[in-house]
């Protein structure tokens, strides 16, 4: 006999029932066999596409398969003095997790309680709201202006129970950013009374001059919290690590709510490595990048599509036809392009940036599927 | 007054508590605000669903009553174990002979069946069976006499939420512009307003600086389909459809919903936000679709495969065949019926061995009805429901087209070819 099942309608919260689980995208060779493509370019998740860095590669290589027994360091004990050393903080100011995604739930924990909001935008990376939503607490979103992080109205937004701020710097999927002068003005605005996590996920890919320093300004401001990722520039998508860096009496505070040992011994030594080659990776990636970005920014204007080229390894385009009809379309060509409908940008969709020959695949796709 | 309100009683299936159902049922309709001319039919269902059930029930079991205000509706839920119920006394065209006395015994389902508006059987994956009926309000009927027309437009359109006073103007712009091509419940307001207070049904309206109503568009949240009325437009300014689409869609975005369907969009529906499907129909996916299984009878694996070819669709087809297993003697047909437009849509609850002869019994009957123009949706991610393809065929229904996702799995709807089947 079969174990009878609990009643779900009264064991899960409202506010539980009323969520979606995410559906992450089917493996390379399953997609391949539904859409009828033999080969498959995925430019939608903003991978880089020259991997890991030489010496995380190395690293990766010479993992001693026997460490797989042992537990790794649960609070990425050598992994955070060597961040400590490379941005002049102390090691007790670093939290890393399994993925930027784990550290934005430590946060959301550390901070709210039942009737509490965070305040982020309507258009950006949708875990905040996520997570937010499933525990519980009220997302407020904000309108992008002008593509952008709209700051008085998000400073207008704050109420008393407002605990957390979040700004994707520069946003996903737009590429805006804002500069040291408007990151400043904001923080004096907010005045210390609210956490401040600017997600700087792609900060790596930033080539603007005035493109903030945000590791500096917690120096000034103890409620920045900043956040960081192994998986964009460095390419250790796979293996899922990320990290906070913020005041050390405001880390001490979101360690608390932190799953120790979730950060496997791997990704810990493949980030290790990464930063001891990151500035040759990082310009190879951004000559790549920029590469792209001028060969798109000419296709796109010869086809008459308009489109968003920000700070990021991505690119936004709108296109004259449903988005999400435009990646059925671009699949069976062996193209993937996130549709962002999901981001509140209907007929838009987001494409990575990559080797050139992979943008003149996707131009040439994109040409045969545009209304003429 | 709280939407989620609703009352809930366990009730022993004892003859003597026959009274305490009916009475809870009366009591709290009429308290959800069910004038007692509806009220009664629906304490009488209850009478009748509840007698019938203790005749099937073992003993010492016990049946879950639920009474709940759906703002324009309320709607009398009845749980209980599953268990072989005669499926066939819930479809419209069910007769009751007095020589027959099993067909006797149903006749009270019968009854109950035909005195709601809406019914509904549902299963759960505890074993539980429900059954749902629905009796909607009643609300006074629209008068045109009422000046709905702007004045001194203000240039500039605002999307903004639906409020009552805004939805019942916008109902009145609508039926004066659009006239008979507007669904029914345009003509009650107050049934607009209880719609979107539900939170069964959202709006997007365009409302200027003098709180002039410019347009707007309705729809429908289902589990995994919206369903859109319109775009009505009252102004003819460029991007007013595109902001009322592009309002909607920022608010079913990030739902569990996954596509947008306008079955009769209006010809200011902005055609670049939708894909076609067949003459009228507008469809958008909200998310990437990365495939599905759907499931078929032979007979119209072609037709799907060609269709699922023209909307690039990652399916894979799995075929479903009657082979002689054991099911029950009796289907059951669901049927909505829109009066005004001659047209029903039928759909299966239950797949039975009499399917061909119930399918054709209902059309017969519909047709006397003067119910001309019938169509039929099969939910392609049922896999029973795949075993009906060879009696549509044969009761002359023919596809044609698909809703992806328009159900638990994609919707083939068929249409009824009016020479055929009779």
């Amino acid at each position: 006999m079969f174990g009878k099942i609990p009643p779900l309608e009264k064991l899960v919260p409202s506010y539980i029932q009323n969520i979606e689980p995410y559906i992450p995208s089917k493996p390379d060779d399953v997609l391949k066999k539904m859409f009828g493509c033999s080969s498959l370019h995925r430019l939608n998740n903003n991978e880089n596409a020259l991997g890991p860095s030489p010496m995380a590669l190395e690293a990766i290589r010479n993992f001693d398969p026997v460490k797989a027994a042992i537990y790794p360091s649960g609070d990425a004990y050598h992994l955070r003095y060597r961040l400590g050393q490379c941005f002049g903080h102390s090691p007790e100011a670093f939290l890393v997790g399994n993925g930027a995604n784990e550290v934005i739930a430590f946060v959301i924990k550390a901070f709210c309680q039942e009737g509490d909001n965070i305040i982020t935008a309507d258009k950006t990376f949708a875990v905040y709201e996520w997570v937010a939503e499933f525990s519980g607490f009220e997302p407020r979103l904000i309108p992008l202006r002008d593509y952008g992080f709209d700051d008085q109205a998000m400073l207008q937004a704050i109420d008393q129970r407002t605990k957390i701020i979040f700004i994707c710097n520069p946003n996903n999927p737009t590429g805006t950013y804002w500069n040291e002068e408007k990151l400043r003005a904001f923080l004096d605005q907010v005045d210390g009374k609210q956490i401040v996590v600017v997600d700087e996920a792609y900060a790596e890919f930033a080539e603007a001059e005035d493109f903030p320093n945000a590791m500096e300004l917690i120096r000034e401001y103890p409620n920045l919290v900043v956040f960081r990722t192994f998986s964009k520039m460095f390419a250790l998508a796979a293996l899922r690590i990320g990290y906070l860096v913020g005041d050390e009496r405001i880390v001490e505070v979101i360690r608390r709510t932190c799953v120790v040992y979730s950060v496997n011994s791997l990704a810990q030594q493949a980030a290790l490595a990464s930063l001891e080659d990151a500035e040759e990776h990082t310009e190879r990636t951004k000559k790549m990048v920029r590469e792209a970005k001028e060969y798109l920014r000419h296709e796109l204007t010869r086809l008459g599509l308009f489109h968003v080229i920000g700070e990021g390894n991505f690119i936004v385009i709108r296109l004259p036809m449903s988005d999400t009809l435009a990646y059925r379309k671009l699949m069976r060509q062996g193209i993937m392009v996130r549709a962002m409908t999901g981001f509140r940008f209907p007929n838009h969709i987001r494409v990575t940036l990559s080797h050139l020959p992979i943008m003149e695949e996707f131009i040439k796709a994109l040409e045969t599927i545009i209304p003429s | 007054m709280d939407y989620d309100q609703q009352v809930e009683i366990n009730v022993p299936f004892r003859r003597e508590l026959i009274p305490l159902v009916v009475s809870c049922v009366e009591q709290s309709a009429q308290a959800f605000g069910l004038k007692r001319e509806k009220s009664l039919p629906l304490a009488l269902a209850a009478e009748e669903v509840f007698s019938f059930l203790i005749t099937q029930a073992e003993e010492k079991e016990n049946m879950n009553l639920i009474c709940r205000f759906g703002s324009y509706y309320v709607e009398i839920i009845f749980k209980f174990a599953s268990r072989a119920i005669p499926m066939r006394a819930l479809n419209i065209t069910a007769t009751v002979s007095a020589e027959d006395e099993k067909s006797l015994e149903d006749m009270g389902l019968l009854l109950a069946a035909r005195s709601v508006d809406y019914l509904r059987i549902s299963s759960d994956e505890e074993g539980n069976t429900a059954l749902h009926f629905i009796k909607e309000k009643e609300y006074p009927e629209i008068t045109l006499e009422q000046n709905y027309s702007n004045s001194l437009i203000d240039a500039s359109f605002q999307v903004v939420d639906g409020q009552p006073e805004l939805l019942k103007q916008f109902a009145g712009r609508v039926v004066n512009t659009y006239g008979q091509d507007a669904p029914s419940f345009f003509h009650f307001p107050g049934k607009l307003v209880d719609m979107v207070a539900s939170g069964e049904y959202g709006a997007a309206l365009l409302v200027d600086g003098k709180s002039n109503i410019g347009g707007g568009l309705l729809w429908k949240l289902g589990s995994k389909m919206v369903e859109a009325y319109g775009p009505y437009l009252f102004h003819d300014q460029p991007t007013l459809a595109q902001n009322l689409i592009e309002g909607c869609l920022s608010k079913i975005a990030r739902t569990k919903a996954v596509c947008l369907v306008i079955r009769q969009a209006t010809s200011q529906a902005p055609q670049e936000y939708f894909e076609r499907l067949g003459a009228k129909a507008l469809y958008r996916q909200l998310a990437e679709d990365n495939g599905a299984v759907a499931f078929a009878h032979p007979s119209l694996i072609s037709f799907l495969e060609e269709a699922y070819q023209d909307l690039f669709l990652p399916r894979q087809i799995q075929k479903v065949e009657y082979q002689g297993e054991r099911i029950s003697p009796y289907s059951a047909f669901a049927t909505q019926i829109d009066r005004e437009a001659h047209r029903v849509v039928l759909s299966i609850l239950w797949v039975g061995g009499d399917a061909t002869e119930s399918l054709l019994e209902h059309i017969r009957v519909l047709k006397e009805e003067g119910l001309t123009n019938l169509f039929f949706e099969l939910d392609g991610g049922v896999p029973e429901q795949a075993m009906l393809g060879p009696a549509l065929l044969e009761a002359g229904f023919v596809p044609i087209l698909v809703i992806p996702w328009g159900g638990r799995g994609d919707l083939l709807l068929f249409e009824h070819k009016k020479e055929e089947g009779l």
